[in-house]
This record gives structure tokens, C-alpha cells and sequence, in this order.
């Protein structure tokens, strides 16, 4: 077979990028939990970056008998955490969004919980073409805060001019991944829509 | 060379063998508990509550499929073993409760209320059994296609229950054995 050519390569057409995506909470927590932070524009539109989900291996099976060695698939399992990376700004919108999913979560002072149907959302991860067309989507299910920094890793100094970038970890159970539109997302969105309406 | 030819020798010789066979998998299993009428019509054991009653949330299970005790014999200068009884089969279950205690409410009922009567009687057997269905699953978890992919036992709990709290992070998570009084025909 013949090793591919340039013009091969250009056949393939355009190649999928890093920049070009969205991140929605089609079923948001309690709405107090996203503070300030408008769901359906201000949280995409300060994401700054965003893990993907991902199935990992919790380990294949060896099997090992007098010398011989084979393996075969054993379990594997989400990667049940997510890592996005927002854009502060002096309102403080992020840090109380953050806050409020956290208290949630776990009150630092009394240590209570809401139940975790409360305090759980599903995210929507979509990245797109060059036209802004949604490509490939992940669906992640049974979403809540997790862990966070405030400063995003970088400590408050006296030399950096930098801005801040808080990171959020949220915790999920499962996630879906595929063509655009293909995956359940639908049942999400319309509880939503329902909801909305009610 | 004579190390790199395959040896004439009816014994596993080639890795190729091992790798014909869908070896078992420790978590290819599942199990359900349900009422006690389902085999007793006198049973008055209730089966779990919502959301346990058509799945139980077991992590563990250890099902006593075999069990035979030898007698030992001595003669001149020697002992012996020959095949004398066999014993009580017993299942073992490990699993997790939810926020609720469904699953610990109903066997602390099943053993204080329905089988102690409360500390005032004991019913008998036929009153106090419930049937526990262990299921052998394929890779895809459809029934393994072997005579007794369901074991299905008459059961009552044997043993103490005590709740456990922490100060640290955890589940609830309980053992327990059931005592097996008959095999259920699947």
C-alpha cells in the first residue's frame, strides 16, 4: 500500500479543533446554586477550558497459568471527574457559583448536605465545526461539585498581572458520548422545557 | 532449532490454548431476594422495599455450593477418610444500605418480629423463609447458558446485625448469612 500524500492529506478535508466547542447545563442544580452565573450564557460563555470524560480501565484480566500470560478486557469504568477552567471577573460571579454548589454539597461549618438529586446536574459538552455546527457531543450525568480552586492553582502575589481563573471539579456518574443530537440528552432537555413551562 | 518446535504433548502447550477461553469473571453476577409466598405459601416474610425489591444491592456474595465432611478411621498404622455427611449450605451477602436503612429495617423485622415474634414465640420454618436467586451472567449479562445459571434457595437469616457509625467517610455496609433450607426448582 502506498504511504499517504499530501494530497491524501488534504483530501481528508478540515481537521477538528481544540478551540471550537460549548459547554450547556441543559438540567442545572437548584437554581440559586448557579448564583449569579447566568445557566444558559454566562457559564459557557466564562468557561475557559474544559477536560472531556473519558472511560478508563480499572485494570484487564491477567490470567497466568505455569508460564503463560494472556489478558482479556476486564472493567472499565467513567473517569467520574471533570476539571473546567473559568474567567473571574470582579463581581466575583464564578467564586459564587462556586460557593453556593459547594455549600450544597457540604456546609463548612455545620457539615450539611443537600440530598444528592438536589445538588446534581447534567452538563453537555459539544464541539463544533468551522461553521459553529455541533459535531460531537458528551453528555455527563449526575454532575456536582466536587472540588475547586479559586485562583486556579495560581497563588494571589504582588508581581503576576495575570487574571484569575478558577477551576471547578465536578463529580459524575456517567457519560455519554457521539454524533450531536444522537445521544439521550433529548430526555434532559425536555424535563427542562417541561420544567420551564411549569 | 529443536527449543523453538512445538512439543508433541497432549498438556497445555501452546498460549494459543489460553487464549480459546472466555475465562470467568469474579463480577459477572447478581442476585435478588423476594417474598416469602413466592415458595412458602405460609410465609409471612414481606419481600424488600422499593427500591430493593426487584434488585438487591449486594457487593459480595460467597454461595456454598458443596459440602462434605469425611469420617477419619484408624486402623493399624494408619488413618483413613471416607465420605460420611455433608452440612447446613449457607450464603453470605455483603452489601450496601441506603440513606433510608430499607434493607437492614427489613431483616432486623424479618429476625425480631417475624421470626422471634417479637421475643415472644418462634414461628415455624415454613412461616419465616424467603427465596434468594443468585444468577450467573455472560459478559453482556444475559444468563449463562449452563443447567443452574439461577440457584434458588429457601432462606432465613442466621447470625447478629449490628449498625455501625463512623466519623469518617463511608457507606453503610452489612454481612449476612443466610441458612439455605431447600433448593428452589428454577
Amino acid at each position: 500500500m502506498a504511504r499517504p500524500h499530501i494530497t491524501s492529506i488534504r483530501g481528508l478535508g478540515d481537521f477538528a479543533t481544540l478551540f471550537q466547542w460549548n459547554v450547556t447545563i441543559p438540567k442545572p442544580p437548584a437554581i440559586t446554586m448557579m448564583g449569579a452565573l447566568d445557566v444558559d450564557s454566562d457559564f459557557n460563555l466564562r468557561c475557559f477550558s474544559s477536560e472531556v470524560p473519558k472511560l478508563v480501565p480499572v485494570g484487564s484480566q491477567d490470567i497466568w497459568i505455569r508460564g503463560h500470560h494472556i489478558k482479556q478486557p476486564g472493567i472499565y469504568d467513567s473517569s467520574h471527574v471533570i476539571t473546567l477552567v473559568f474567567l473571574e471577573t470582579v463581581d466575583s460571579k464564578v467564586a459564587t457559583m462556586m460557593k453556593a454548589w459547594r455549600d450544597s454539597c457540604w456546609n463548612s461549618q455545620t457539615g450539611t448536605q443537600l440530598e444528592k438529586i438536589a445538588v446534581e446536574a447534567t452538563l453537555r459538552l459539544t464541539r463544533l465545526n468551522r461553521f459553529d455546527e455541533e459535531i460531537w457531543e458528551y453528555v455527563l450525568h449526575g454532575c456536582f461539585y466536587e472540588d475547586g480552586d479559586p485562583t486556579g492553582g495560581t497563588p494571589l502575589d504582588g508581581s503576576t498581572s495575570d487574571i484569575i481563573r478558577p477551576s471547578m471539579t465536578l463529580s459524575y456518574d456517567w457519560f455519554e458520548d457521539g454524533p450531536a443530537g444522537a445521544v439521550g440528552l433529548l430526555t434532559a432537555v425536555m424535563k427542562r422545557a417541561v420544567a420551564t413551562i411549569l | 532449532m529443536a527449543t523453538t518446535t512445538k512439543p508433541n504433548s497432549p498438556y497445555l502447550t501452546d498460549i494459543t490454548l489460553l487464549a480459546k477461553v472466555s475465562w470467568g469473571r469474579g463480577w459477572l453476577w447478581d442476585c435478588k431476594i423476594g417474598a416469602g409466598t413466592a415458595i412458602s405459601p405460609a410465609s409471612i416474610v414481606p419481600a424488600p422495599k422499593h427500591p430493593f425489591d426487584t434488585w438487591f444491592p449486594a457487593v459480595e456474595v460467597r454461595e456454598n455450593l458443596a459440602t462434605l465432611v469425611s469420617k477419619e478411621v484408624e486402623a493399624y498404622i494408619a488413618t483413613y477418610k471416607i465420605p460420611q455427611s455433608t452440612s447446613s449450605f449457607s450464603i453470605e451477602l455483603t452489601f450496601l444500605d441506603d440513606a433510608n436503612e430499607t434493607l437492614v429495617g427489613w431483616l432486623t423485622d424479618w429476625i425480631n418480629n417475624i421470626i422471634l415474634g417479637g421475643g415472644e414465640y418462634l414461628l415455624p420454618l415454613e412461616e419465616v423463609v424467603a427465596p434468594l436467586y443468585i444468577a450467573k451472567l455472560n459478559p453482556d449479562r444475559s444468563l449463562l447458558d449452563i443447567e443452574h445459571a439461577v440457584s434458588g434457595y429457601m432462606v432465613y437469616p442466621e447470625g447478629e446485625i449490628y449498625y455501625q457509625g463512623e466519623s469518617e467517610g463511608g457507606q453503610h455496609r452489612y454481612q449476612v448469612t443466610f441458612i439455605s433450607v431447600g433448593s428452589i426448582k428454577s
